[in-house]
């Protein structure tokens, strides 16, 4: 039985034909495979924490080390444990969700495709089958972003995460390309074949950094998160919000002994993680879509991931990934019920006073919103966030007080979005209510999102193991009686905000993209390629008789 | 370079490879500058016939056995392509006005 | 029989193929059409039986080619012809054309590499000259120019080869005599320029171009993938381990990659986008040719996983005559059947996980940097890459429109074959690639 776990990405599959084969009501058949993905976890965790490996040796030959190589170890038993609980909620979720939707069994379907591949990445034992499931999520996460064809944009918002994926795949392909063995185990890569590498270490690390900065829209690569919301509000729950995201975190933990070798990237993974923590936060303030003030929110929380990655804490990022799949995925179904709840209505300016209509989801909001801001003892946030900020305190100071004052930053946006929804008595909006299937998984990551922070020290212990000793796990400590402070104050003070200047309040924005710059370019070069090819039979000659004549001369001149 | 080598430029073989040359470039040309699909046929017939000059003199200097039916081959394929070359521009051009490559075609790229 | 079976296998299966191609060419005013299409189908299983019964290392380029040559034949259909009569035309021409791509397989005489050639590059320009309207007619003209004068650059080439060597073999030596190394290199420049036509590598990708823009699906189908195929082995023994002529493959290959990648971006119809992907997919093949002979295998492999891929986007729009916009493609009456073979092609044309485009990509890269060093490399990983993007563009629409089309057109029997047997290679090179490398290897 023991040794079918490391296969666990296969479990969606079954549930994936009978729902595309029209099996009773769509959807129904997918959900055994992600509660069959959380139990395949919870066994493992449950067992003797003994690492199963699978090892098919030569499966892609003319490589040195090209083994198909599952490994269950603590860190992906907890991404799986992970990925089920979560992905459950949202399938039954979805149940109601997408009831009306016509495409409702090939949404369900994809999801299917999208948890398999993303179990696939977890449970990846070297590079190669990393980047079957790294790009095996962004394949999916297209299609469900561009899931609505009727819809204005998706298709666009789907291509900017393809592409954003694709520089992440590029990056991963290359540090597969350059290391002479090709793969070796995933932890700690092939330590003879990293000092081959032209460049060393640090280039292996940066390639690393670069992919898991595409796959959680770090940095420059933020452009494709906020643009994703044009997808299904349960897709942004479990893609954008709670798992694919977080993989780049996951990678960077996966590979922290590589990336200690490396001081002088780690270091640059602590800057990227600040300023981005910083930013999205201030562009979350800026949004006056719902979902999208969300989508920022989750790149900042991101970004205190990463910093705990640069800060060398691994444990830290991957406690605060922990406890974030929780209370995000709970407050982007809680907007889903609004969204839903209002036939479609994301824009902030609009939506308003919805406390006491829904009221179940307003109260189940608060309890996200508190966590995501870290209101200590009571929350799993303040728990894995005291760690994080613990961790950029004692290794860079000045970074962690940057941090620190990010909290505020984190009250202010949920505040904002939290006020705006529910805050204010004077809107007119009729809202009906949401029903059980919907109001059930938010319930229950509501209750993670109060009690994992207590898992802590379990969790630490497990994974002590795959990411070196844990801190201790306070429930209560100055410094998080501190930021939960300033997080509390930031919450109370969007309120008054909120009620002095309407739902819509929204910091201007000044945001311009140099995504736009490239894709002009791109289109500039695709013009003149097309330019060339205009049809006329001389050009043909003309052009391959002179580039035949240019080869032939700088050949013969160079050799 | 050893001194006994047999030099190219001392010897009347440089003749034939410049007129072989020659014959190349006025292929070339004529292909860049003409216009009518007839004359890039012909064009295309003095490129053949280029290399099939170079050919011949490799088999009389390097007294090569297969090199003169090798020519008679390449003669054999010229040939075969000025009947599949017409055809095409016979068939392409009858609905036209004028026999000229130069106008817009519909095939983009 | 006896000097038959002394023959090479390529020979053999080349002298099956004429053989049977001339009986189609008698027979066709006779025949029904199915009658040309199953001898088609015999003769390219019988050409294979001696390269099956006796392997060689040329045996597996041969199963491609053959099987390759088997979905072209699959894929004719009559109504995209000019006159729905030349349908026999097309089975005896594609015939007649692998069976030149066989002798380009394995030849070492660069005579026979010209006569390969040219057997496959008329075969071409006939096949688009027969289909149906004046663009067909266009791209046959312009392929024809163009082969023609690729023809010419290599029987300069071989002229310079011969008179440098005294030889029509590949490897022969080169005399000693001043200027003359550099006459050989020129003469092997040329050759190189000539076969990688076929392959359409830039600046020589227009003929393909054209073809597979406008050509009727049989035609399109040998471009992409016979003739491809013929070519990629045939430039495999000229480079091989010369340092030159690599770095020359390698730079023209990065650069096709990169053009035919921009290419794409422009378009707007689903012919464009595969024509200017089989651009870029020459490029990738081109990489993996100047890698050398060690990376026979790979090469291999990379051609049976595109040869499938493209036989799955053809045969999906086969019998769709209008150039498809890429945004009307929800509208078009295809059943899911098609629906999702030209998914799964265009995404193995992608190199997406889980199609085994993406690991047959993965092992050109990862075979390349040695070769190519990184710079060519990166950029080639990045093209390969963002090239993905294109390809994915009609990927959601294929996927949405497929439950509301209720009067999907029943593919014939020929494109459910080819697709049938296109998915058997797909599955196979996906979930057991080793199987694939071992049998090349």
């Amino acid at each position: 039985m023991n040794s079918l776990l490391p296969w666990a990405f296969l479990f969606t599959l079954p549930g994936l034909l009978l729902t595309a084969c029209g099996v009773g009501r769509a959807g129904l058949a997918s959900l055994l495979g992600p509660i069959a993905v959380f139990f395949a976890g919870a066994l493992w965790l449950a067992g003797d924490h003994a690492p199963l490996l699978v090892h098919v040796a030569d499966w892609l030959p003319m490589l040195g080390d090209a083994a198909f190589s599952l490994r269950l170890d603590s860190l992906s038993a907890v991404m799986l444990a992970v990925i089920g609980a979560v992905a459950s909620c949202v399938y039954v979720y979805s149940l109601a969700y997408m009831h009306d939707d016509p495409g409702q069994r090939r949404f369900f379907a994809l999801l299917d495709f999208f948890v398999a591949t993303m179990c696939l990445l977890v449970l990846a034992g070297n590079l190669v089958v990393l980047i079957l499931g790294w790009a095996g999520v962004g394949l999916a996460s297209f299609l469900l972003i561009s899931f609505w064809r009727d819809k204005e944009g998706t298709l666009g918002a789907g291509m900017q995460a393809l592409a954003a994926n694709a520089i992440g795949d590029a990056a991963l392909l290359l540090a597969v390309v350059l290391l002479p063995w090709g793969a070796g185990d995933l932890t700690t890569l092939h330590s003879a074949s990293l000092a081959a590498v032209p460049g060393g270490v640090t280039t292996v690390a940066a390639m690393l950094v670069v992919a898991a900065a595409a796959k959680s829209a770090q940095g420059p690569l933020y452009f494709w998160l906020p643009s994703a919301m044009a997808g299904p509000t349960p897709v942004s729950a479990l893609i954008h919000a709670a798992t694919m995201v977080a993989a780049g975190v996951y990678l960077l933990c996966r590979t922290h002994l590589v990336l200690a070798q490396a001081p002088e990237v780690l270091t640059v993974v602590a800057w990227l993680g600040v300023v981005t923590a910083l930013v999205a936060a201030i562009a979350s303030l800026q949004q006056t879509n719902y979902k999208k003030g969300l989508a920022y929110s989750t790149l900042s929380q991101l970004g205190y991931m990463f910093a705990a990655v640069g800060f060398g804490a691994p444990f830290a990022a991957f406690f605060h990934l922990f406890t974030h799949a929780s209370f995000k995925a709970l407050l982007f179904l809680v907007a889903g019920i609004v969204i839903h709840a209002t036939d479609g209505e994301e824009e902030l300016g609009k939506l308003g006073g919805l406390r006491q209509q829904l009221a179940g989801p307003a109260w189940l909001s608060l309890v996200g919103s508190l966590a995501l801001i870290g209101l200590p003892v009571l929350t799993a946030g303040a728990f894995s966030k005291d760690l994080v900020l613990e961790a950029g305190l004692h290794q860079a100071p000045m970074l962690g007080y940057l941090l620190l004052g990010g909290v505020v930053l984190t009250g202010l946006y949920t505040g904002r979005l939290w006020f705006a929804v529910f805050g204010r008595t004077d809107s007119h909006l009729h809202a009906h209510a949401p029903g059980a299937l919907l109001l059930g998984p938010v319930a229950l990551l509501a209750v993670g999102a109060v009690v994992l922070g207590w898992l802590g020290n379990p969790l630490g212990e497990v994974l002590t193991p795959a990411l070196g000793k844990a801190p201790e796990v306070h429930a209560w400590s100055s410094l998080g009686a501190i930021a939960g402070g300033l997080g509390v104050a930031g919450f109370l003070l969007a309120g008054a905000w909120v009620r002095a200047k309407g739902s819509g309040a929204a910091l201007p924005s000044f945001a311009g993209s140099w995504v736009d710059g490239a894709r002009d370019v791109s289109a500039g070069f695709a013009r003149l390629v097309a330019s060339v090819h205009d049809g006329r039979v001389v050009t043909c000659i003309v052009f391959s008789m002179l580039g035949a004549g240019v080869v032939t001369l700088v050949t013969i001149l160079r050799s | 370079m050893i001194a006994s080598a047999p030099s190219i430029v001392s010897s009347p073989e440089i003749l034939v490879l410049g007129t072989s040359a020659l014959l190349f470039t006025i292929g070339t040309i004529g292909l860049l500058m003409r216009r009518s699909p007839i004359a890039l046929l012909m064009s295309i017939e003095i490129l053949l016939n280029a290399g099939n000059l170079l050919i011949v003199l490799g088999a009389r200097v390097r007294n090569m056995i297969d090199g003169n039916s090798a020519a008679l081959l390449v003669l054999v394929l010229g040939a075969a392509e000025a009947v599949i070359g017409l055809a095409l521009a016979l068939a392409w051009f009858r609905p036209r006005p004028s026999a000229d490559i130069d106008s817009q075609g519909e095939v983009q790229g | 029989m006896s000097w038959f079976l002394e023959l090479e296998r390529s020979l053999q299966a080349t002298a099956i193929l004429g053989v049977l191609a001339t009986l189609v060419l008698v027979g066709a005013a006779k025949w029904s059409a199915s009658a040309t299409t199953l001898l088609g189908l015999v003769a390219t299983v019988l050409a294979a039986v001696p390269a099956v019964c006796m392997p060689t290392s040329a045996t597996f380029p041969l199963l491609v080619l053959l099987a390759a040559t088997l979905l072209c034949v699959l894929l004719v259909r009559g109504d995209e012809l000019a006159d729905a009569r030349h349908r026999a035309e097309t089975v005896a021409l594609i015939l007649f054309g692998s069976a030149g791509a066989c002798v380009l397989v394995t030849a070492d005489n660069l005579l026979s590499l010209l006569i390969g050639f040219e057997s496959m590059s008329l075969s071409v320009a006939v096949l688009s000259g027969i289909g149906r309207g004046p663009r067909a007619l266009e791209a046959a003209f312009r392929f024809f120019v163009l082969g023609a004068i690729a023809a010419s650059m290599m029987i300069y080439g071989i002229g310079l080869h011969a008179y440098a060597t005294g030889s029509f073999q590949i490897g022969a030596t080169v005399v000693t005599g001043e200027g003359l190394s550099t006459l050989h290199t020129i003469g092997h420049l040329l050759l190189l320029l000539g076969i990688a036509f076929e392959l359409a590598i830039v600046p020589l990708q227009f003929g393909a171009l054209g073809v597979c823009q406008a050509g009727p699906i049989g035609g399109v189908a040998f471009a992409m993938t016979v003739s491809k195929v013929g070519a990629a082995f045939a430039l495999q023994r000229l480079v091989g381990g010369d340092r030159l002529l690599q770095d020359v493959l390698v730079a023209l290959a990065v650069t096709t990659i990169v053009w035919g990648t921009f290419g794409a971006l422009a378009q707007r119809t689903l012919r464009g986008l595969l024509a200017n992907s089989a651009v870029a997919q020459g490029g990738f093949v081109a990489l993996a040719v100047a890698c050398g002979a060690s990376a026979h295998s790979t090469t291999c492999f990379y051609l049976a996983v595109y040869v499938a891929a493209a036989a799955l986007v053809l045969a999906a729009i086969s019998g769709d005559r209008d150039d498809m916009e890429l945004t009307a493609i929800r509208t078009r009456p295809f059943g899911v059947m098609r629906r999702l073979a030209l998914v799964v092609g265009l995404m193995s044309l992608a190199g997406l996980p889980p199609t085994p485009g993406f690991l047959a990509k993965f092992l050109v890269l990862a075979r390349s940097w040695e070769t190519a060093g990184v710079t060519w490399t990166v950029v080639a990983a990045l093209g390969g890459v963002f090239g993905a993007l294109y390809y994915m563009r009609p990927v959601p629409d294929l996927l949405a429109g497929g439950a509301s089309i209720t009067n999907a057109s029943r593919p014939t029997m020929g494109v459910r074959l080819a697709i049938a047997l296109a998915v058997v290679v797909t599955t196979v090179c996906a979930v057991a690639p080793h199987l694939a490398m071992r049998l090349a290897a």
